[in-house]
């Protein structure tokens, strides 16, 4: 249409032919997408605080497995270390960090208590950048090699078998041979986690000394890779896979179902929760060039008079919403960013530690930017705005011009 | 070739269960260049004939043929094109767009006709100048006068070069020196450019600058005066 940017300029100074009103309606879209999109990016950090909670503990971004392994975690379903091939393969294909782990599940003793846990035999070195312990806090000291003879074992953990760092305790888990293995270890450090459960399921030993105790050889668990970007994982697994068709390749989102199936729901609830703001501030912008209708009828009929066409005065009184709501959604898109950059050190849930604890949340959530979320709740605002906007853009199309211009509209 | 041709023209108006007859088998025919006047008491038909010339209303029965169209073949959309492009209106309420300045109230019209820019910012500045605006461009209708919107609201129905102007009850707001220089300016522009004008009034002075009065009674022409 020649004469749109005529039309463009025409709805912008309509828009502020009644200031108050306008600033109004456009309070509520800045309030409503605001709201929107700052609790969207709290819900997005606190799903993204678990995943990098589970990511970081043990899972990893990609894990390799013998075949049923997961399913049955015994030592006998190892396999050999990675040879440089392998390696220089994987990087190749994204993969940052490697740590080769022996993991079978086992007990702990002490003098006082027994408890359930996960053995880990890791190399100190290459945990470095793919798990928490290389970088936890510890009281006592980490695991210097992987033939370090020590056992470093959560602090919930020591309380819960009511021992203490430089005691020891014996763990006993099941040989590859298929026979119960035991050896007794010197607690040498305490590491604290963001989670209880992780202080208190996972105990930490060489590698080489799992390996000896289990009567493994040099074969190991698992693999777990570490990527740029964990939301980048599944074209990488496939390649991983296909190069390596006998091992399960399996990636973070596979191993950590619960974290997957919050993210769903949340994208459902955040939907929801969209629409909702969405609808109300529709009405808004609806009774707004509603009003603004009724109040230049008169001059709706001498737009006609003049010529304009009623699909003209449809694009009129739609511009006027669609400007309105591209100032609103710049607006609080940006009071949305202040929001989440004030935030930006945290929502501490100390206080509710042990609800978020059960609900497997960290105890600080950090909004994330999901721009996403975003891009939906401002495009549903932008179809809903519009679409609303037709139907006094209809009615005004609709005037009868003799009737408009005398007043009797 | 008559520039408007009515034949038989009615109007009847339903309000509930009452029907108003506002014009009642009106013929009339207009050549070009005339400036014609419209005249008669409150509730004679010089609206609603307007209108109908305007192609802003249709007619209850009879036909209106403008330039050589007959407006009850035409689309809205062709109606619309045809105001666009043919007629240019003057209200008694002036009714210039408030957003707008006044040079941009007389330039809306040649924007929606895709006019190029340079091209209507001179034309708007010359039709400004020629009604006697000259230095209030910029100014919007809030900060004019009721005399010098109604010659923005002039400038605006002559700018595009119509073939009619109508104009409704042109200086009804205005006192009658303002009253006489509006209509002697109308009067000048359909001598220099030989664009047709109707205007109605019911001011025995204004109606005095006419070359051809249609008075009108109770929906019907009663008489036709020429000067």
């Amino acid at each position: 249409m020649k004469s749109i940017l005529l039309l463009f300029e025409f709805a912008f100074r309509n828009i502020w032919r009644n200031p108050k009103r306008s600033i109004v309606t456009l309070s509520a879209i800045t309030v409503g997408i605001c709201s929107a999109v700052v609790l969207s990016s709290i819900a997005r950090g606190l799903s993204r605080g678990m995943a990098e909670n589970a990511i970081k503990t043990l899972t990893g971004h990609i894990q390799i497995h013998a075949p049923n392994f997961l399913d049955d975690p015994t030592p006998d379903k190892s396999m050999n270390l990675l040879g440089a091939n392998e390696i220089s393969f994987l990087t190749q294909n994204g993969i940052k960090k490697i740590a080769a782990r022996v993991r079978i599940p086992g007990m702990a003793m002490s003098e006082r208590e027994s408890y359930g846990l996960v053995l880990v035999g890791i190399s100190p070195i290459e945990e470095s950048g793919v798990s928490f312990i290389s970088e936890a806090p510890i009281e006592g000291r980490m695991l210097t090699s992987e033939s370090d003879p020590g056992i470093v074992v959560g602090q919930d953990l020591l309380r819960v078998l009511k021992t203490s760092v430089g005691k020891r305790i014996v763990v006993m888990a099941q040989s590859s041979e298929g026979k119960i293995a035991d050896r007794g270890f010197k607690i040498v450090g305490a590491f604290s986690a963001e989670l209880r459960s992780t202080e208190k399921s996972f105990a930490f030993i060489g590698r080489s000394v799992a390996q000896e105790m289990l009567l493994m050889n040099h074969n190991v668990s698992e693999f777990v890779l570490r990527i740029d970007n964990a939301e980048k994982v599944a074209p990488i697994v496939e390649k991983i896979q296909a190069r390596f068709p006998e091992f399960e390749i399996k990636s973070w989102q596979e191993l950590e179902p619960l974290v997957m199936a919050l993210r769903k729901v949340q994208d459902g609830f955040l939907i929801i929760w969209f629409f909702i703001v969405v609808l109300a501030v529709s009405f808004g912008v609806i009774n707004t060039q509603l009003m603004a209708i009724f109040e230049r009828t008169r001059e709706l009929g001498v737009l006609m008079a003049l010529g304009v066409t009623q699909f003209q005065i449809v694009i009129i009184v739609c511009l006027e919403s669609f400007l309105m709501l591209v100032i609103g959604v710049l607006l609080g898109n940006a009071l949305g960013l202040c929001g989440v950059f004030y935030l930006r050190h945290g929502i501490d849930l100390t206080a509710f530690a042990a609800a978020s604890e059960q609900l497997g949340f960290a105890r600080i959530i950090f909004p994330h930017v999901f721009p996403r979320d975003w891009l939906i709740c401002d495009l549903l605002l932008f179809v809903m705005g519009i679409l609303g906007s037709f139907y006094p853009a209809y009615l005004a199309s609709r005037l009868n011009p003799v009737e408009a211009i005398s007043g009797r509209a | 070739m008559n520039i408007v041709e009515c034949k038989d023209l009615s109007k009847i108006y339903e309000d509930q269960s009452q029907k108003v007859v506002a014009l009642n088998s009106v013929s009339l025919s207009i050549v070009p260049g005339e400036f014609v006047s419209f005249v008669g008491p409150s509730g004679s038909g010089k609206t609603t004939l307007l209108n109908l010339i305007g192609a802003l209303d249709s007619p209850t029965s009879g036909s209106i043929i403008l330039d050589g169209v007959d407006l009850s073949t035409l689309s809205n959309r062709e109606q619309s094109d045809l105001r666009l492009r043919s007629i240019g209106f003057v209200f008694q309420a002036y009714n210039l767009i408030p957003v707008l300045s006044a040079r941009e109230n007389v330039e809306f019209v040649m924007h929606l006709q895709g006019i190029r820019a340079d091209e209507r910012r001179t034309r708007a500045k010359e039709v400004l100048i020629s009604v006697g605006l000259e230095g209030l461009f910029d100014r919007r209708p809030g900060e004019l006068s009721g005399g010098q919107q109604q010659r923005v609201a002039v400038a605006r129905a002559i700018v595009s070069k119509p073939k009619l102007v109508l104009a409704d009850e042109p200086t009804a707001n205005l006192d009658s020196t303002t009253a006489q220089n509006l209509i002697g300016l109308m009067r000048s522009l359909n001598e220099k450019f030989g664009i047709t004008f109707i205007f109605s009034t019911h001011d025995p002075i204004v109606m005095g600058f006419a070359r051809r009065v249609v008075k009108l009674r109770d929906g019907a022409i009663e008489e036709e005066v020429r000067a």
